[in-house]
């Protein structure tokens, strides 16, 4: 039990090893690294068996010594942050691999070798608890995803792996100066004892510093995101990128940077985090309603996803600058959701083009005659990216929209525009592929397989799952977010923490009232919030 | 000479030793091939373990003169570590080129006995000697393939500059000694310090300092002058801008395993004698010839990094990106601080490591005559032979800076140096100098993994000891970028001796 999470993270990367030493049987190939994902996946859930879901501390912490000088700890440990970030990683990892079983046929070797390592590199990122280690593990998922896109990707697929390549990578520089930084001013890479020092007020950076090493951590994170307008790598590297590359992207990427933004940027840089908040709410919010608007009008179904990614990931970073509990629990819920959603919706994209050989929506239609159940699954997945209740998606916007109206009501309605747009763009987009006449050369498509069948499944039953039992993942989150908020003083003094009220049911009445009372709570005790402000 | 003496240039005498028994073996043998490796073989590994031996005791030789200290020690082992990995991956190349070993293998090794002493010279003209002998044996190995027309036009060109530079470097030499009366590094830097002192207290107060302060009292424009000089003549020799032009079609037109060379030990030689002349010699007047590294470490990485974003021959590609690491190396130079230097001193290290090994596969797919050297060339590659491309990649990614490689620690001790320093701006800036470099690697990555071949490219399995040059160069880039804890300390005291020498 101790070593789980040691296991869990190196297993994949294990397998990678293990395929480099085997014949190109490709068969064999892909059953040993299904087998290895497979068994991360079962490994993974064994955290959740052990996660004690009222602790805000880290978890299965290991921790030992790596390089002495400057030191560098190998620190891993899990908390409601990281937990579900990390189920989400193995989850989809093994889809990931059920998917390519067939689409991939050229270097399957190569292919898998990349997809376990890049699972290793992503574990880690949510995992890493000493800054550097965080750093190597930030930049080793640079290359297996750079070769996955560059090698099995589409036509254009050699611009946007450099593209993403050196996007991210100059960024993510910038965030190396920032945490070297942090480290001659602090003497220690440690995450937990320089976030415990600067919330019990022992360390101290001043607000020059701070600036400057927000903005160096925040546009790394920014960039991976993507917040507007630092998104044009994304369209590219989604469309291009093999169907088991898109779903990583959008599916775990996306989400390190959204993790990094909450773990880092709130409790290690409070004052400039408060001070930005501004500025980046209003670009999250036009990246909102820009990504909407844009992806209506896409020619090409996975660029309309892809843009559908920066519409979503604006709420997501429109919830953790709203400095609220409830909105920052939703934002990470939501980053969940929409990897299980946009991940599925990837996979679904990537069955159609093994079957059309196009992904032009002017191409398509009236696909559900030939295939029901690819059209139906296709639905469910449509509603949850809209948001509709009782889907996943739904509790997160929900969460975030009632938090972030706690910061101020326009927001919530500028961000609640979005779920309208998202249900424009994704039903208009659902009635042009699916319904309609179908065209001549659509007209024998096959249905779904078993083998694709078993891969949709899990997903649709993790969205119903996530959307009916949300306290079950809440309440594991809830104590860590809490935390994040205590630590860097961004919390309201009086503050009401969802799980203090029961709601068994997200969407009964007595969820909606939690908002609710703490609201009452705050009119109450003035908010802690605008007093803060500089 | 005293038996201590002795016994501090013994790795000297050892190399200097096997370059003239491998010339004779050349001269005698007809078919002299093997013989001479295995004779230069043993000289190196015996200079390895004479140099091992003396690390942990520092032997002052000649009077001061010869310094077998841990520094010195330290890049000795380096330059003769360089020198096993270049013999090794040169036979199969000598072999295919129909050159003759003997000789080049004796240019190696008096080339490596002038680096040795560049190294471990407290005195400026001893520099010059060791600089002449290592600069000499370069020139001739350049120009190795006479029948080339580029090899040839590149040893002249090389010949013509570096003798421009050394003579620059000479001329600050003897204005230095015209102005401080001495060029023994240790007394240089005492009659500046005793200079500065009678500067900051005004007049001097004691008659005998007094005394000291006439006989030591120098025009500032002088030794700025001979500052200055000294530094064009080494930033030559570090192929640092603006004093790159040579650089390129130098190591283009040399052949490949001597390119693999020059990259990496005459420059670590000119790097150390850099160190230990400012550091040593001049650290009084530190303020004097930061500012200049400043620039000269920024200009190498913009100039390095964009000129070789627009390379189609990959022996240039790895030339300009030799000046940009220059570069790098540079920015740790210029904190002038034990921290930076140890940081200068591992980044060589890694440096030597991927790039030799990056060179190693140029060498061995360049083919009969270099023929495929064009980045077009490597298409496919990563397909057909997926074990040296495998290797050519991670390479290639520590030259990027890709953690858990040599190439990241490197940078990263580096930049932490730098920041550790106050450097803030220069950090920023070779960081996405960082961000530029990874532009070019990757088009090799993407040549060799994305692209579909252009023509026909034979390869031939590698041979024995190019697989050895091959397995030390990846064991060495992994393990100095998962475990750099070993090396990181030696430099640390190497650099640590340094500052305390002052």
């Amino acid at each position: 039990m101790r070593n789980l999470l040691n296991v869990v993270l190196f297993l994949p990367s294990v397998g990678a090893l293990l395929l480099l030493f085997l014949p190109r049987r490709p068969s064999a190939i892909r059953i040993i690294a299904l087998v290895f994902s497979l068994a991360t996946f079962v490994l993974s859930l064994g955290l959740l068996a052990g996660f004690q879901a009222s602790s805000a501390e880290m978890q299965f912490i290991t921790d030992k010594a790596w390089i002495q000088s400057p030191t560098i700890r190998y620190y891993i440990g899990v908390d409601g942050i990281s937990l579900f970030l990390v189920l989400l990683v193995t989850f989809l990892s093994v889809l990931c691999v059920l998917v390519s079983w067939r689409s991939v046929q050229e270097h399957v070797k190569e292919f898998f070798f990349f997809l376990l390592l890049l699972e290793t590199g992503t574990i880690g990122v949510f995992l890493a608890l000493d800054l550097l280690l965080f750093y190597v593990f930030w930049e080793v998922t640079l290359v297996p995803m750079y070769f996955l896109i560059g090698i099995w990707g589409h036509e254009r697929r050699i611009y946007a792996a450099v593209k993403f390549f050196l996007y991210t990578s100059i960024g993510s520089l910038l965030m190396l100066v920032g945490i070297i930084w942090l480290h001659n001013v602090f003497g220690t890479f440690d995450y937990l004892s320089i976030s415990h020092g600067i919330a019990i007020g022992a360390l101290k950076l001043s607000y020059p510093q701070q600036f400057w090493l927000f903005l160096a951590f925040f546009v790394a994170f920014a960039i991976k995101v993507p917040l507007f307008p630092l998104h044009t790598w994304l369209p590219d590297a989604h469309v291009e990128a093999p169907t088991a590359g898109s779903v990583m992207l959008a599916g775990v990427l996306l989400k390190m940077g959204a993790y990094g933004m909450l773990r880092f940027c709130l409790p290690l840089f409070p004052d400039a985090a408060q001070h930005f908040a501004p500025a980046i709410i209003a670009l999250a919010i036009f990246g909102i309603i820009y990504g909407a608007l844009v992806s209506m009008v896409q020619p090409d179904l996975k660029k309309l996803i892809a843009y559908s990614s920066v519409s979503h990931l604006g709420f997501v970073v429109l919830g953790i600058f709203c400095f609220n509990e409830i909105a920052i629990a939703g934002a990470l819920y939501q980053m969940i959701n929409h990897g299980v959603s946009t991940g599925m919706l990837f996979l679904l994209v990537g069955m159609i083009y093994e079957r059309s050989h196009t992904r032009e929506i002017s191409r398509m239609g009236g696909l559900a005659t030939p295939a029901p159940a690819l059209a139906t699954y296709f639905l469910i997945a449509s509603l949850s990216s809209i948001g509709l209740p009782l889907l996943n998606n739904f509790v997160g916007e929900f969460l975030i929209l009632v938090g972030v109206k706690q910061a101020r009501l326009l927001y919530t309605v500028l961000g609640a525009t979005a779920a309208v747009l998202s249900a424009i763009y994704m039903l208009w987009m659902y009635q042009r592929v699916f319904l309609g006449e179908t065209a001549d050369h659509n007209k024998h498509m096959p249905d779904l397989n078993a083998r694709e069948k078993l891969i949709l499944f899990p997903a649709v039953a993790l969205m119903v799952i996530m959307g009916i039992f949300s306290p079950y993942f809440l309440r594991r989150i809830d104590a860590s977010t809490a935390a994040i908020l205590n630590k860097g003083g961004l919390a309201p003094k009086q503050h009401v923490r969802i799980n203090d009220t029961p709601h068994p049911f997200v969407g009964s009445p007595g969820t909606v009232s939690v908002p609710w009372v703490s609201k009452r709570m705050h009119s109450a005790h003035p908010s802690g919030d605008s007093e803060r402000r500089p | 000479m005293q038996p201590s003496d002795a016994i501090a240039i013994l790795p000297e005498i050892i190399l200097t030793a096997a370059g003239i028994l491998v010339m004779l073996l050349g001269a005698f043998f007809e078919k002299s091939e093997r013989i001479a490796a295995g004779a230069t073989y043993a000289g190196l590994i015996a200079a390895i373990i004479a140099v091992a031996v003396q690390f942990n005791h520092p032997v002052a030789a000649f009077g001061g003169v010869f310094l077998a200290d841990s520094f010195g020690c330290f890049f000795r082992l380096l330059f003769l570590l360089i020198a096993l990995l270049v013999v090794l991956s040169s036979s199969t190349y000598l072999h295919r080129e129909g050159l003759s070993a003997a000789e080049y293998y004796a240019l190696l090794l008096f080339g490596t006995v002038g680096m040795g002493v560049m190294a471990s010279a407290n005195e400026l003209i001893l520099v010059f000697i060791g600089l002449e002998i290592s600069s000499l044996a370069s020139y001739v190995l350049v120009g190795f393939r006479r029948d080339v027309p580029t090899s040839s036009e590149a040893s002249l060109k090389y010949f013509l500059l570096g003798s421009f530079a050394t003579a620059f470097f000479l001329y600050g030499v003897a204005l230095m000694f015209g102005s401080t009366g001495s060029t023994r590094l240790t007394q240089i830097n005492e009659a500046f310090n005793t200079a500065l002192r009678g500067q900051s207290a005004g007049t001097p107060v004691h008659p005998a300092a007094a005394n000291l302060a006439v006989s030591t009292q120098f025009p500032a424009s002088l030794v700025g002058v001979a500052i200055a000089l000294m530094f064009v003549g080494l930033a030559f020799k570090v192929s640092a801008a603006p004093f790159q032009i040579w650089t390129p079609d130098v190591y283009q037109g040399a052949p490949t395993p001597v390119t693999a060379f020059l990259s990496t030990a005459p420059k670590a030689a000119a790097f150390a004698a850099f160190l230990r002349i400012f550091m040593v010699g001049l650290g009084a007047y530190s303020g004097r010839w930061s500012w200049l590294l400043w620039i000269v470490a920024v200009l190498s990485m913009f100039l390095g990094n964009l000129g070789a974003l627009l390379q189609a021959n990959i022996k240039r590609m790895l030339a300009y990106s030799a000046i940009a690491h220059a570069g790098y190396v540079l920015v740790a130079f210029t904190t002038h601080s034990a921290d930076g230097v140890a940081a200068v001193l591992y980044y060589l290290v890694a440096y030597a490591f991927m790039n030799i090994g990056a060179f190693l596969v140029v060498t061995h797919l360049g083919g009969r005559g270099e023929r495929y050297l064009e980045i077009e060339d490597y298409a496919g590659l990563g397909f057909r032979f997926p074990f040296l491309a495998g290797m050519f990649s991670i390479f290639l990614l520590s030259l990027i800076g890709v953690p858990l490689t040599a190439g990241f620690l490197g940078k990263f001790y580096v930049f932490r140096a730098a920041i550790h320093g106050d450097l803030v701006w220069l950090t920023v800036l070779g960081v996405l100098n960082s961000g530029i470099a990874a532009y070019y690697y990757l088009r090799v990555l993407v040549s060799m993994y994305m692209s579909a071949p252009a023509r026909e490219v034979p390869c031939e399995p590698l041979r024995a000891p190019e697989r050895l040059a091959l397995a030390i160069s990846v064991v060495g880039t992994l393990y100095l970028g998962l475990f750099p804890q070993n090396v990181m300390d030696l430099a640390t005291q190497a650099a640590q001796w340094l500052q305390q020498a002052r």
